[in-house]
């Protein structure tokens, strides 16, 4: 890490206290780290337990953003964002996207079901399925990325929250432990270069997925890294992480939120069979070698974050 | 660097004469695959390993024998057969280009039509004496994904 001058790199989180830069282009299709992230905290952070570290995000964010919306996905994280937010009485609008043929139902019906339970009504952007397909396309193609659906269907949430004045808060850019089951095809389906040694083995430690550099760089006034925006909270979380977990089971744990499955059955079914879908995916597999940022195993990260050091 | 592929070429020939159509491929002006065909009216599918440097490079696929007598013509001048073969699909590992020979690639006649014209819009069909050609960079699949076809404007 010694070396690099951070301070012109861009960022995200609360005074871009991440750093990061994406080093893939159609000038440069394989450079050596495709995706550079690094963890560039001001201060030195004290380890505090989990709802102390989110509401003090919570609280931060709604110091500085007015009008805000949740991202609702169904997924565990966002849902956790919702609630944080609920609890301190802060005011939100959950959004939710639909996309047509049920495709994503599975997974949103657990925000619906969410927001009826404490009494709030979402936005819902209800979009088709060719639109959404050539929209993930072109911001693929504009950013020379391996993956755009998670943008294109984020980028349709922002536009909305843009078109209202508002901010857009959701789960996503939270750092996921590798290797665990959710991420296995990252080393099955393709052999990520980020994730692994020369000799093959696995590295064991922290990543940023590049769709979440990606929705920062097309959105950069957005708030929407809730679980990382602040060093305390990725500290809390890396911290008290259970070993012996897998990353759903512990996130259910830590953020005490039923447990569910992940649907990505009807997914993996659409990305098989649609005329462009398909294509694109085999192609994706020639675009670099990696598609996230690494940032480091527990014991570094923990040892950055209380020191407040990382050169 | 270099950029190694395997493409696919997916062509239907048709002819009515003895005169079998012979397709040649050019990359760089370096032929990579000269025959003839081998079925008459089906789908035919051509395979060659190529090995690029990145940077610009041109791929030419040319109708070398045609004549005028695999043409023919009715007394009202229709034509009547016709000695061709088309180009329905190009693949490139496993990535089909879908329509992209179409939209990037042209024709260029080696006589010029009635107009003078020498230059054709592709259309798949190779009915005239000359040459497919298109133009891309490598890594090719870089290439594609520059020109995935979208419609959006992207914030």
């Amino acid at each position: 890490m010694s070396g690099r001058d951070y301070s012109k790199m861009q960022g995200m989180g609360k005074d871009d206290w991440i750093k990061f830069q994406l080093n893939r282009s159609y000038d440069n299709p394989f450079p050596d780290v495709e995706l550079e992230m690094y963890f560039c905290p001001q201060h030195p952070s004290e380890i505090v337990p989990w709802e102390v570290a989110a509401r003090n995000v919570a609280l931060d964010i709604a110091s500085k953003y007015e009008n805000l919306y949740v991202a609702m996905s169904g997924g565990i994280d966002s849902e956790f964002v919702a609630k944080t937010f609920l609890k301190l009485d802060i005011p939100f609008t959950p959004i939710i996207l639909e996309i047509s043929d049920e495709l994503n139902a599975l997974d949103i019906w657990w925000a619906f079901r969410w927001c009826k339970e404490n009494g709030l009504t979402p936005k819902v952007i209800k979009i088709d399925i060719e639109s959404w397909v050539k929209r993930w396309i072109g911001i693929s193609m504009k950013y020379c990325t391996r993956f755009g659906a998670a943008n294109g269907t984020m980028s349709y949430l922002h536009d909305y929250v843009r078109t209202q004045q508002g901010y857009l808060v959701s789960g996503a850019g939270f750092p996921e432990f590798f290797p665990d089951e959710n991420l296995n095809y990252m080393t099955s389906r393709y052999i990520d270069s980020a994730l692994h040694n020369i000799d093959g083995t696995r590295k064991h430690g922290y990543l940023i997925h590049e769709p979440d550099i990606i929705q920062k760089l097309m959105y950069p006034e957005m708030p929407f890294n809730f679980l990382s925006w602040t060093p305390e909270i990725v500290l809390s979380y890396v911290y008290h992480r259970d070993m012996s977990l897998t990353s759903a089971e512990d996130k259910s744990r830590i953020m005490d939120c039923l447990p569910r499955p992940k649907n990505i059955g009807m997914g993996d079914y659409f990305f098989k069979t649609h005329t462009v879908a398909k294509n694109w995916v085999q192609l994706r597999k020639y675009i670099g070698t990696s598609e996230v940022g690494f940032v480091g195993s527990k014991e570094e990260i923990i040892k950055i974050l209380t020191t407040g050091k990382y050169d | 660097m270099t950029d190694s592929f395997l493409l696919t070429l997916y062509m239907v020939p048709h002819w009515w004469n003895g005169n079998i159509p012979r397709y040649s491929v050019f990359v760089d002006d370096k032929c990579v695959k000269t025959d003839t065909f081998k079925v008459n009216h089906e789908l035919y599918r051509v395979e060659m390993p190529i090995s690029l440097d990145f940077g610009p490079h041109q791929l030419k696929l040319r109708f070398e024998n045609k004549t005028k007598s695999d043409v023919l013509f009715d007394q009202q001048g229709m034509l009547m057969r016709e000695n061709f073969f088309t180009l329905a699909k190009v693949i490139v590992d496993t990535v089909n280009f879908q329509e992209l020979h179409k939209t990037e690639g042209y024709f260029k006649r080696d006589f010029p039509d009635e107009r003078g014209n020498y230059i054709y819009k592709n259309n798949g069909k190779f009915s005239h004496q000359g040459e497919y050609i298109l133009d891309f960079y490598s890594p090719i699949h870089y290439w594609i994904l520059s020109k995935f076809d979208s419609t959006y404007t992207i914030p």
